[in-house]
């Protein structure tokens, strides 16, 4: 009869009677069970948890722990619940009876027990014990196997959405939905995502099966509370679900028409939540059958929701991270001004395309160098000071060029969250125009300021004589000829007054005119000389001029009243400084793309100290010889004239052997052909 | 019978020097002359005036007049020689350079010779 012969689970004997346990056992045993015995209660419980029986006999009737107790115990056990327990009472208790089933027994047998009874009951509960066995390890495999299948499942969908490029995102959230829609074979699967306030939910993505409707359109941006009691459960983070449309309570009546207009007739809803918020939920919906939803199937469709969610922020922070890039990028792009980034070290990690424009270096060869590379040696603690103190440095800095520019550079430190410094960021700019102009208009005022002192002691030098001689003629009563005397000073030293104010009031209008263009005409400077040299000479009659000239003088582009002033200038020098007579040798020629015009005399002539002062304002060579009187104004309008043309006007002298005074004036045409010998007039006197 | 008062005229421009001993010949001083810093400065410790008339611009020579007044004021006896300084320019500056320099007094250009004729009577008389 025994056909299960097989290693079976043991059958725990436990008796307080010896004798009783031994027959029990050799009954048993001749059916082939494997027995154990235990002496009393606790030895059971101990003897159950230790080798895990098939089938336990438990005597009530024991001393200390009895057959009850190590029932009620036995059965709260692990595998307790699973495992038969017979217990063997006395005839006719019916009292130990009952309780016996009320303790979870599984059967009882009476004494004095009829062993085919016991072989039979045996038998059966261990047939029964292992049949459970089996189902239930068939099913934990199936489990199993299923969750296996699942976890692999689970890892395929998260690895696709590892390093996944922003634009790919919304393909492979479709891609999953269907992967997820049909493992767990549903008609419909979709996410939805709340507004940043909560109040609408949009549809996202959906798939659908085969054959099933997209119903996506049904979800754009509705309100949440259209569907209430949904919305209530998702807030608290809890998932619904619906195996069918008859679970729903009767009051819930948007949800139920919504899943009917969508053919739905079951509904699994889990919320999807990023940093502990609501933020929209996985929709799967079953059209054809009723559907039964497993806790795994949750936390498989969870685990989804929360890799979508997470994409998608990722996704849009990326996005905007680009944008923000774009702009940055457009708007150092179109800069004028040299940008540029360092990291703590004072290295340069960024330099923006317009270094190349202001610092003349490709912005490509400034990185990993100094922030210090190429700025002045003199100027990089000014720099260093800027940097970390008012964020505002000028300094000099070494341009591609090989000179050194004038750089504005602002900065700001860039700290991190706890206050170290974690980089700088610079913008320079060349300031190097405005440095010279800020220097030049200093040397400007400096030199308008020294102009009006001299000029006005100038003009205080004659009018001392004139105030002084007349108030004496008015306070005293002088003889006739010193009256005369006095009267002739007053008058010369008014009129030399008068040509000092003219020759102020001429530099100061040439000058005004250094940035404006000349009115310019044509002049052929050998005529212009020939006309005012007939002209000195019959004013002149203590001196002989000569003028050698080109026979057809190319012409100058000129201002030719102004040009009279400057030859008239130094003829009448010429004059001046030859005071016992001589010749004036004066020349005209052309050469290249100039003009070139000397004036020599043959008079007391210039030391070198008076040649280097020549040209000044105000100057006046050998001033105290009475016979040179003039402004000393004469040479620096001659110089302002000629340089205002274009050309330049410089003195030959030797002290005591005449001067030669030069100066050029650009040709309108440079000359092709070499000149020819100029020709030599001598200025006759009229007859 | 006191000998009578030295006065030192010194002035590069002649006019000037023309106006200055005209203005004070009436009274009965001795008039001398110098043309630049380095005559001044001889003829100042040769002959030891009373009363020095000063330019302070005089282009040529080797010492203007502020440089003049200096050296004089610096030891005796020509420390003890009124000095009057003259000059074009009348800035506040000036002056200050003038009176760090020793001199006693300052006229500006164009004077009053009237002026300049009561101020000298007053030092020397």
């Amino acid at each position: 009869m025994c056909s299960l012969t097989t290693s079976h689970a043991p059958v725990l004997i436990a008796d307080d009677d010896p004798l009783i346990r031994r027959m029990i056992r050799s009954v048993l045993e001749l059916d082939g069970w494997q027995t154990v015995e235990a002496e009393g209660g606790a030895e059971a419980v101990r003897l159950f948890q230790r080798l895990s029986p098939g089938v336990v006999l438990l005597d009530v009737l024991m001393p200390g722990m009895n057959g009850f107790e190590a029932c009620e115990q036995i059965k709260s056990l692990p595998h307790g619940d699973e495992t038969p327990i017979l217990l063997v009472t006395a005839l006719n208790d019916i009292d130990a009876i009952r309780r016996a089933f009320a303790l979870g027994a599984d059967d009882f047998i009476s004494k004095p027990v009829q062993w085919e009874v016991l072989r039979h009951r045996v038998r059966r509960l261990m047939q029964v014990h292992e049949l459970k066995a089996i189902v239930a390890q068939e099913r934990l495999a199936s489990e199993h196997a299923h969750f296996r299948e699942l976890e692999q499942f689970t890892m395929s969908i998260s690895t696709q959405f590892i390093d996944l490029d922003p634009t790919d995102v919304d393909r492979r959230i479709n891609a999953a939905l269907q992967q997820i829609g049909e493992f767990l074979a549903v008609d419909r699967s979709y996410l939805c995502l709340y507004s940043n306030n909560g109040l609408q939910v949009n549809n996202s993505h959906e798939w659908c099966a085969p054959g099933v409707e997209p119903k996506q359109h049904m979800l754009q941006n509705v309100p949440a509370m259209l569907f209430p009691w949904w919305h209530d459960r998702l807030s608290q983070l809890e998932s619904i679900r619906v195996s069918s449309l008859n679970e729903l309570p009767p009051y819930v009546r948007a949800e139920r028409k919504f899943l009917e207009a969508r053919g739905s007739r079951g509904v699994l809803i889990v919320p999807v939540s990023t940093k502990g918020r609501l933020a929209g939920f996985i929709g799967l919906e079953s059209t054809r059958t009723e559907k039964l939803w497993l806790e795994q199937d949750v936390v498989l469709v969870k685990m989804a929701g929360e890799i979508f969610v997470t994409t998608l922020e990722h996704k849009r922070t990326e996005e905007a991270l680009q944008s923000n890039e774009r702009e940055l990028r457009q708007i150092t792009d179109t800069m004028l001004d040299a940008v540029y980034r360092a990291d703590a070290t004072g290295t340069i990690e960024f330099a923006s395309p317009s270094c190349w424009h202001v610092f003349g270096y490709p912005p490509e060869s400034l990185l990993r160098a100094s922030v210090y590379q190429h700025v002045h040696p003199d100027d990089i603690e000014t720099m260093r000071a800027g940097m970390f103190n008012t964020g505002n440095a000028e300094h000099r800095y070494l341009h591609a060029s090989g000179n050194y520019i004038w750089l504005e550079t602002l900065s700001n430190l860039i700290f991190t969250e706890d206050g170290q410094i974690e980089g700088i960021v610079l913008a320079s700019r060349d300031i190097s125009q405005r440095k010279r102009a800020q220097h030049e208009l200093q040397e400007l005022n400096r030199l308008k300021t020294e102009f009006l002192s001299t000029a006005a002691h100038e003009l205080r030098t004659p009018l001392t004589t004139i105030r002084g001689f007349s108030e004496i003629l008015l306070s005293r009563r002088l003889e006739a000829d010193r009256q005369r005397r006095y009267l002739t000073m007053i008058n010369e030293q008014a009129t030399r007054l008068g040509r000092i104010i003219d020759d102020l009031l001429d530099i100061s209008r040439l000058e005004a005119k250094r940035n404006l263009t000349l009115v310019t005409d044509p002049v052929d400077m050998g005529e212009l000389l020939a006309r005012l040299l007939s002209a000195f000479q019959e004013a002149s009659p203590h001196h002989r001029f000569i003028l050698e000239r080109c026979a057809n003088c190319p012409p100058i582009l000129g201002d030719a009243v102004r040009l009279i002033q400057v030859i008239e200038n130094l003829l009448s020098n010429a004059r001046k400084y030859s005071p016992g007579g001589g010749t004036v040798h004066v020349r005209v020629s052309a050469r290249d793309d100039v003009v070139h015009v000397s004036v020599r005399d043959e008079g007391i002539g210039l030391t070198p100290d008076e040649q280097e002062h020549l040209f000044e304002k105000f100057y006046r060579a050998n001033a105290s010889n009475t016979a040179v009187n003039g402004s000393g104004l004469g040479l620096s309008i001659s110089k302002l004239i000629v340089e205002l043309h274009g050309g330049s006007i410089w003195a030959e002298s030797e002290s005591g052997k005449g001067s030669t005074f030069h100066f050029t004036l650009p040709l309108m045409m440079p000359i092709l052909n070499p000149e020819e010998e100029p020709e030599t007039y001598s200025v006759e006197k009229p007859a | 019978m006191t000998t009578p008062k030295k006065i030192l005229i010194v002035d590069d421009q002649p006019e000037v020097r023309e106006l200055v001993h005209v203005t004070l010949e009436e009274g009965t001083y001795q008039l001398l002359m110098a043309e630049n810093g380095d005559q001044a400065l001889a003829l100042a410790r040769s002959e030891l005036p009373d009363l020095m008339l000063l330019d302070i611009q005089m282009p040529g020579g080797q010492y203007d007049g502020l440089q003049v007044c200096r050296q004089l004021k610096a030891a005796p006896p020509t420390r003890d020689i009124y000095i009057i300084m003259l000059t074009a320019k009348g800035q506040d500056w000036d002056r200050r350079l003038g009176n760090e320099a020793g001199a006693d007094d300052y006229f500006v250009k164009p004077f009053s010779p009237l002026e300049l004729m009561l101020k000298v009577d007053e030092v020397l008389l």
